[in-house]
């Protein structure tokens, strides 16, 4: 039973990722069989365990809180498609149609 | 020139400190060997020859100096960034992308005068286990070149089984060092979480994700990763303790070692070989006096589809990063929404949409706690269960992969038959815990099966030497790896 081209388009949204013709279907029918396959977990008893998220024996290690050196803005910037004075260039954020 | 491939890293290490060989003559040799190979195995993203041998010339120069890598030529996993070169994950996405930072381990190879040689192919962002989900090229197996290399570190393992470089780092998050390993009948390693710096490896699931080594035999592996592992401050979940010596204690082999093994074992799918192979490595532990149980294995039932919901969520959150803003493809510019949602729908194959999809799906309203959070309470159960089980035992012993490698294009149409690839190496990255996969022997169409142990929480000197009695059991190279440039079951392309 596939996903709801709602269901698709809420994820699609959430993932700012659009899809695109065949795979579109596929997916679709895809991603329900995993969604099956995973939701057996619900079937293990797991009462009373705290979820857990770190596996190590430690707790959070610091680095001391000063100075370092850090990467090269212009080298970073170099990477970039379109930047300008230091900045990242994107297409208007504020925008009637767009968010 | 060719009889050099032939020398593992510890034995290089010993003609080198008398002398008897130069480092810029293995890296020729290595570079030749690429040169009639590649071709035909396409293990590599990108080569590079002339940086390669300006690095031998230098270290030529400066003359042996003991350092533990010296003069190794080394292939890198394309998602190990490299500063001024580029670094892809084999994606589109990131098609051009030449990070300003070279990865904590790479600083850490050059450090113990090692010599990259090139980047290897992987499946995109490494999600995948046969190296088909590349955006770029299809790497095979150098056994039989028509079937699958694993996944996701496919070149890596390529790399080292064809002789194409001496050893070569993958990243394992359920499987991906270890599968390729035994699909190309080399040995590959992931150490316990936290024990190699991810600083530098372009994420996939932070809490999962680890770099290990590749290499021909388990001393070689084991000096390698000696050479990467260790705390580093930029990742604050690496291990604070000293990293343990890994290749003093391996002669002892399994001396003393208690070993657990899947009492199940026939209940799972697998090709009988592999059965063939597990079993009467049980046999012979026992014939030899090594204390074998059989046990129920922690997260056998399970591990797969905890795996892929935790995964997939820390997926769908650290590719977020991909948007087009500060590196890497941008398309469409009608608005901030447009330009993310065309450079995501442009710069990712299926397979990394897949599993960023699924992943939002399970972290979102209304599905978080039915499927993220029961999937790390699972996770908790499942070290819980491993906890237990190494009180008792030192190690666990099971196969690798449930097949040998399988032929490319054969699990593409399905999968979830590709995720299932993944059963028996789950466990270890979901506990945390280090595992390594040996070559054990050939299947009857002379594709190599690897199996695997598994060691407890922090214990990889347990693991290597137990792995080197295995290695000595096994005898895979002698019986199967010919001499130099006849390596690994010489039949197609070769």
């Amino acid at each position: 039973m596939a996903l709801t081209e709602r269901e698709l388009e809420h994820l699609e949204r959430l993932a700012r990722l659009r899809l695109s013709g065949e795979s579109r279907e596929k997916l679709r029918e895809q991603l329900a069989r995993i969604i099956d396959f995973v939701r057996q977990l619900q079937e293990i008893d797991t009462t009373g365990l705290e979820p857990r998220a770190h596996v190590g024996a430690f707790e959070s290690v610091p680095r001391p809180d000063e100075v370092q050196p850090c990467l090269p803005r212009d080298e970073v910037l170099a990477a970039s498609p379109e930047n300008r004075d230091g900045f990242f260039v994107v297409p208007a954020v504020i925008d009637a149609e767009g968010l | 020139m060719e009889e050099l491939v032939q020398y593992s890293i510890f034995e290089l290490q010993e003609l080198y400190r008398k002398r008897e060989v130069g480092v810029v003559e293995v890296v020729r040799a290595y570079l030749e060997s690429i040169a009639a190979r590649e071709s035909s195995v396409k293990a590599f993203l990108r080569v590079f020859p002339e940086t390669a041998l300006d690095e031998a010339a230098k270290l030529d120069a400066k003359g042996y100096d003991g350092s533990a890598l010296f003069g190794v030529p080394i292939a890198l996993k394309d998602n190990l960034c490299t500063r001024g070169i580029r670094t892809t994950c084999a994606s589109k996405i990131l098609e051009g992308y030449r990070p300003p930072y070279d990865a904590t381990v790479v600083e850490r190879l050059k450090a113990a005068g090692s010599v990259v040689v090139g980047k290897t192919n992987l499946d995109e962002f490494a999600m995948g286990s046969s190296c088909e989900n590349s955006a770029f090229q299809v790497t095979r197996n150098p056994w039989d070149e028509e079937y699958a290399p694993g996944g996701s570190s496919g070149g890596s393992a390529a790399a080292v089984a064809a002789d194409l470089a001496l050893a070569s780092l993958g990243s394992d998050t359920g499987g991906s060092i270890r599968q390729p390993a035994s699909l190309c009948g080399v040995v590959g390693l992931k150490g316990t979480y936290g024990r190699v710096s991810r600083y530098g490896l372009v994420a996939f699931a932070s809490s999962l994700d680890q770099i290990g080594p590749f290499a021909r035999d388990v001393r070689d592996c084991a000096l390698v990763m000696e050479a990467i592992a260790g705390q580093d401050v930029r990742d604050a979940t690496t291990i604070p303790e000293p990293s343990p010596d890994l290749h003093g204690n391996l002669e002892k082999g399994l001396d003393g070692l208690r070993i657990a093994f899947p009492s199940d074992l026939g209940k799972w799918e697998m090709d009988s070989v592999v059965k063939d192979i597990a079993t009467r490595t049980i046999d012979d532990l026992i014939r030899d006096a090594v204390p074998v149980e059989g046990v129920t294995l922690p997260g056998m039932e399970t591990s797969i589809a905890t795996y892929y919901i935790l995964a997939n969520a820390e997926a769908s959150s650290n590719l977020a990063r991909y948007d087009g803003v500060k590196y890497g493809l941008r398309s469409g510019s009608e608005s901030l929404l447009n330009m993310y949602e065309e450079t995501r729908g442009e710069g990712f194959g299926e397979e990394v949409k897949r599993r960023i999809l699924l992943g939002t799906y399970v972290l979102s309203s209304g599905y978080y706690d039915a499927y993220y959070a029961k999937a790390q309470q699972v996770k908790a159960l499942i070290c819980a269960q491993f906890e237990e089980l190494f009180t008792t035992h030192d190690l666990v012993f099971l196969p690798t992969s449930p097949t040998p490698a399988f032929k490319l294009g054969e699990k593409l149409d399905d999968p979830i038959a590709m995720y299932l690839s993944d059963i028996f190496t789950t466990p270890a990255n979901i506990a945390g815990l280090p595992a390594i996969s040996v070559p054990a022997g050939l299947s009857p169409n002379g594709l190599p099966i690897g199996m695997q142990l598994i060691a407890a929480w922090g214990q990889e000197a347990k693991l290597m030497r137990g792995a080197f009695g295995l290695e000595r059991m096994y005898r895979f190279r002698e019986r199967f790896v010919r001499g130099a440039g006849g390596r690994g079951g010489r039949n197609a392309g070769h």
